[in-house]
């Protein structure tokens, strides 16, 4: 959580990895993600993560 | 309750992201402290910067990064300040303006000492109900199960972590141990071993009818997700001391999950 390189992230994300992501894309792109339990089933492991966020981000552009 | 009764207002954040408690913060006009666990603080160093009402955070429930204090003061210009306590007792010690760090002044009216290597803290009668188990309570003295220093010239106290399987996530607490015994009652688990290594993992070997998404399924109904492993790896057998014990030794179990033939679950 900022004091990892990559290859040492696993694929599989962690409850408070989820918490900080949430956090740090917020933060970045000024935005507030609604996430709902089956967002969040989905954000499990990275590649997911970045699908789901990928989804809700390109929808709050699209407004 | 101290809080309320003197008339500071409670304010809670809409979320626990950094942004929100930033907002929270900032709509404020009062002197403000924020008061978290050290997950919240690291939140907020990621960004931010000077909030006029933002007078210190302070946190509790599980040791600070040695990076924290002052990567906080340089983000925000204002102290990172610590509590210790338990449920049984309160606030046991602090260093609200961050200057003791990492140490903690006993409060007013707390008497601490050393024993073994646990902090003691002391408490004229038992804080719980039934039969006094004495390695939490004994002789007027309660046992925290932290080991701690205290330095003998200024009373400031050092923890340094758990002497039990208690570890903490993001001020959340979990019991190895019960993680370790939840999954080992899993049918379809042979047997198991939980490592902490800063995350959760589990080492298992599955019984021949047994499937992990089962095993995943299994913990997911019986532990909140804070509790449990971020990885489970499957090994076709547990690596065992020369005693005959299974190994608990991170690198012996990671070493042995690697070894595994690719396409193991």
């Amino acid at each position: 959580m900022g004091d990892r390189a990559p290859d040492e992230v696993s694929e599989e994300i962690g409850s408070l990895e989820l918490a900080w992501l949430v956090s740090q894309v917020e933060d970045r792109y000024h935005t507030t993600l609604e996430l709902d339990d089956a967002a969040l089933a989905q954000m499990m492991t990275v590649s997911g993560a970045v699908a789901t966020i990928h989804q809700m981000l390109e929808g709050a552009a699209d407004g | 309750m101290h809080g309320l009764h003197a008339g500071a207002e409670l304010v809670f954040p809409d979320r626990l992201t950094a942004m929100s408690i930033r907002a929270a913060v900032a709509a404020g006009t009062e002197p403000t402290t924020v008061l978290g666990v050290p997950f919240h603080a690291e939140l907020l160093t990621t960004g931010g910067g000077p909030l006029p009402p933002l007078r210190r955070m302070v946190v509790a429930g599980e040791l600070v990064r040695p990076w924290l204090p002052a990567r906080f003061t340089a983000t925000y210009g204002v102290p990172l300040g610590t509590m210790y306590g338990m449920t049984e007792l309160g606030v046991i010690a602090t260093d609200l303006s961050g200057c003791h760090a990492p140490a903690v002044a006993p409060a007013p009216g707390m008497s601490l000492r050393v024993a073994d290597g646990e902090l003691l803290v002391r408490m004229p009668a038992s804080p719980y109900i039934g039969l006094i188990d004495d390695t939490r309570w004994a002789d007027g003295w309660l046992h925290t199960r932290d080991a701690a220093s205290i330095d003998q010239a200024t009373g400031l106290v050092t923890i340094l972590g758990r002497l039990d399987s208690q570890i903490s996530v993001g001020g959340l607490k979990v019991d190895l141990t019960e993680v370790e015994q939840t999954l080992c009652a899993v049918p379809g688990v042979d047997s198991a071993v939980v490592a902490y290594d800063g995350t959760i993992e589990a080492y298992l070997v599955l019984r021949e009818d047994g499937q992990i998404s089962g095993v995943e399924a299994a913990l997911a109904e019986q532990l909140a997700p804070y509790k449990r492993p971020r990885r489970l790896r499957v090994l076709s057998a547990m690596p065992r001391t020369a005693t005959g014990k299974i190994s608990r030794d991170r690198a012996v179990l990671r070493a042995a999950a690697e070894a595994q033939p690719a396409g193991t679950p």
